[in-house]
């Protein structure tokens, strides 16, 4: 099944404009941030004010912030921040994720109740206010930021794989797993879970959106990276004070989180079409 | 999908009703209405028991001292129409005015006097400002219903200076009896303007008191609004949607002064900022490591750059416009001195150190802390960065017992402008305002001879040396005195800002 997926589904991929658009960006965007000091001559965290607030010039071609610091470096070196926050946040959560749905849905029963009901009272409250109420239990700082988009991203993660492990256990072949006298974790890992990948890898692709987007979100409202750390949520956030003076501080910034939101976004909606089998004749 | 696009443009046709009503109900409200847009809320509504500003600009809407500065500086009558020092210098006795009554209707008397004396002046309360009095005031008698003494614990000569301070306030002795420390809350004096509400973290609302004794408030409503956000405040103020924004921000200033329907009063003002040093801390315990901090800071550069030159470099560890102000030997930026002295108190590079600021309480707080925590860095020190909210920052700065912070911004403006209260809440051995914990005996040993001293001369050359010597042993990084920023529109006359940096709403007017 596996198998058969993955020519067809690479062609109808390539075959979606904006998936390839989405491809590209992503690949821009992991290439800046893995390339990052390659990429500017600038340190990104040292003040220079005889420089503050000026505007694009060749030197520096998206101009310098409050405090003289190079914005395009910034926003260079801010690419890593972004991309460590949005995988590590979504590996998080996938792995949570992934734990508790296949738990809840092979064995269904009151751990099934238990799990989704608790899943159910996570979902009850906005993402982002649930991402703003664990970051202020755990304090402020990059990697609680981490870990609070992980743990909320974890009820999604398990509904998906839930469903899709429900939809396959009770298939021929894991009947026959089972009658040979495998063990339900073999069964689970080597049998189940890997039919299920397809729509945990488009949620994965599209959660890391969502982890940027809320990172920048948090980081924006002080809950995030703490200066002089490059976070664009945070740039984004001081920028704004200068709006009227130099509005470049806060637009650059804003432009690159949209960016890589989009990227991901446009990435993941491709995916999604490209593996999902039923739209195999559209 | 015909369907979808009825209901959203439904929907639009709805909304847009729905501003358009609620346009005009907000416009139908009657008589003068000031909005002001404050960066910061007020942590208490009883200017006894705080020691911010913000907090004693909107109390002094409605309170009122005995005595208080004009404009120029000088001492002039308020609740009391005179008053007299006795020739030894052991007691004050003031004259009050009659006639006058508090917002709730009960007369204000000398018993009135003492009960608010009293009451800032019990140990118990714990009140913020109890030091500021129980220093040198040791009773306060009832001599007639008109008449009241002050006993001093010592000869001391500037009683009535110190009693202009906001916390020389007087409450009604009823409300006080209603409401005990719910008082801030809830506060009743003789002011201009009473209490309305206060909607926590929004507004909070005074209104124009019709039976006040002196000139009537010409506006029927002043609207304190909170907003943190220096470009929110700005733009509420060139839409009209705020009368007074303060502060605004230094970027702002140049533009605003050009236009047409706003302007911006920029006054000195007698307020130092600086960072705050916690010197029971290793490695701060050591005035050499002080030093070597303040000649790591380009202090020059965030006065241009930053500031953009609406502040001056601090050049003496009490802020300049204070009585007795003497400049020192600046601590020039010398990066490899800095260095140097750190390697000689055996500061390893890479050492830990936090560092927390408030964002948007003083003119370009945040951005200030950064350059500072930049130039920290720049001389080895690792330094993590922590921003607060005003309210929560001061509660937790006043939990000192905890005693975990390290580097604090924070500003400094004496209410009296005198070098005594300019100093001695900062230095002297557990003082309110002492954050950085110092306790000197020498320090304390000047403090304690200024304010007992009757020669002006002598009370000149103690506060010299006082500064001279804490200037060397530098508890603080010095940073800058900074001017004040105030948005005002051109509908608006008779707003005061005042030296001691404060705004005075008691004479604004409106024009339509």
């Amino acid at each position: 099944m596996v198998q058969n997926l993955v020519p067809s589904s690479l062609r109808r991929f390539a075959k979606n404009r904006k998936a390839v658009v989405g491809v590209a960006m992503v690949v821009l965007y992991v290439a800046v941030a893995l390339l990052a000091p390659a990429l500017t001559p600038y340190n990104p965290t040292k003040p220079d004010l005889n420089l503050a607030l000026q505007a694009p010039t060749l030197g520096h071609p998206l101009g310098n912030d409050e405090l003289g610091r190079d914005i395009l470096a910034r926003i260079i070196y801010g690419a890593r921040i972004s991309l460590m926050v949005g995988l590590v946040g979504t590996g998080i959560a996938l792995v949570g994720g992934v734990i508790l749905g296949s738990l809840s849905g092979y064995f269904g029963g009151w751990v099934d109740t238990v799990i989704m009901r608790a899943m159910d009272i996570m979902l009850a409250f906005p993402s982002f206010l649930l991402a703003l109420a664990i970051v202020s239990i755990l304090g402020a700082g990059l990697m609680n930021l981490m870990l609070a988009i992980g743990i909320f991203s974890i009820p999604s993660f398990s509904r998906v794989v839930r469903g899709s492990v429900l939809s396959v256990k009770n298939q021929d072949y894991v009947e026959a797993a089972r009658a040979v006298g495998l063990s339900d974790l073999r069964i689970l890992v080597a049998h189940i879970l890997p039919n299920c990948m397809a729509p945990i890898i488009v949620l994965a692709t599209m959660r890391v959106a969502t982890a940027i987007l809320t990172a920048s979100g948090l980081s924006f409202l002080g809950l995030g990276a703490q200066p002089p750390t490059p976070e664009w949520g945070a740039m984004l956030s001081n920028g704004r004070e200068y709006l009227r003076a130099a509005p470049h501080l806060a637009t650059f910034p804003g432009l690159a989180i949209m960016f890589g939101v989009l990227g991901f976004n446009l990435f993941g909606d491709g995916l999604r079409d490209a593996l999902d089998p039923r739209l195999k004749n559209r | 999908m015909t369907r979808n696009r009825a209901l959203a443009l439904i929907l639009i046709l709805a909304l847009a009703l729905i501003s358009v009503l609620s346009g005009c109900s907000g416009s139908g409200g009657g008589g003068k209405k000031i909005t002001f847009a404050l960066s910061v809320e007020p942590k208490k509504l009883d200017s006894q028991d705080v020691t911010d500003n913000p907090s004693y600009m909107v109390n002094a809407m409605m309170y009122e001292n005995l005595v208080t500065y004009n404009e120029k500086m000088e001492l002039v009558p308020q609740l009391a129409t005179k008053w007299e020092g006795a020739k030894d210098g052991m007691s004050w006795t003031f004259t009050l005015r009659q006639g006058v009554k508090f917002h709730d209707g009960t007369p204000f008397n000398a018993n009135a006097v003492k009960v608010s004396f009293d009451r800032i002046l019990n140990p118990d309360l714990k009140l913020a400002r109890y030091s500021l009095y129980n220093a040198f005031i040791k009773s306060v008698e009832v001599v007639n219903d008109y008449t009241v003494k002050f006993n001093m614990k010592f000869p001391f000569g500037a009683l009535p200076q110190n009693l202009a301070h906001p916390a020389g306030i007087i409450h009604s002795p009823a409300a006080l009896q209603k409401y005990g420390k719910d008082i801030a809350r809830n506060p009743v004096g003789t002011g201009p303007y009473k209490f309305k509400e206060w909607v926590s973290g929004d507004h909070i609302t005074v209104v124009k008191n019709t039976s006040y004794w002196g000139e009537k408030a010409k506006v029927d409503q002043i609207v304190v609004k909170v907003v943190p956000d220096a470009n929110s405040r700005v733009n509420m103020l060139e839409t009209g949607e705020a009368d007074v924004a303060y502060p605004v921000n230094a970027s702002d200033v140049a533009r605003l002064q050009k236009s047409d329907k706003v302007g911006v009063i920029v006054k000195p003002s007698n307020r130092i900022v600086y960072l705050g040093i916690n010197v029971t801390q290793k490695p701060f315990d050591n005035p050499k490591v002080r030093q070597a901090m303040n000649y790591a800071v380009n202090k020059k550069a965030i006065v241009d750059k930053i500031l953009l030159n609406l502040g001056e470099e601090q050049l003496s560890p009490l802020g300049p416009n204070n009585w007795g102000y003497v400049a020192q030997k600046p601590y020039e930026y010398n990066p490899d001195k800095a260095k140097q002295l750190l390697q000689e108190a055996g500061v390893k590079p890479g050492t830990k150190v936090t560092l927390w600021t408030p964002d948007g309480r003083y003119l370009m707080d945040r951005q200030v802390s950064e350059a500072v925590q930049a130039d920290l860095q720049a001389v080895g020190f690792q330094v993590e960065f922590k921003k607060w909210e005003w309210t929560t920052y001061l509660t937790e700065l006043d939990k000192l017992a905890k005693g975990n912070h390290q580097l604090f911004l924070l500003g400094w403006a004496p209410s009296t402008g005198d070098a005594d209260w300019g100093l001695r809440p900062l230095f002297q051995t557990g003082e309110t305002n002492n954050y950085a914990l110092y306790s000197n005996k020498t320090a304390d040993d000047l403090i304690k001879k200024g304010m007992s001293a009757t020669d002006e001369k002598e009370r000149l050359q103690t506060y010299a040396d006082l500064q001279k010597f804490l200037w060397e042993d530098a508890p603080m990084i010095f940073l800058y005195s900074v001017k004040q920023t105030v948005g005002v529109s051109k509908k608006v006359t008779g707003l005061v800002v005042h030296p001691l940096e404060m705004l005075y709403f008691d004479k604004i007017d409106k024009t339509k």
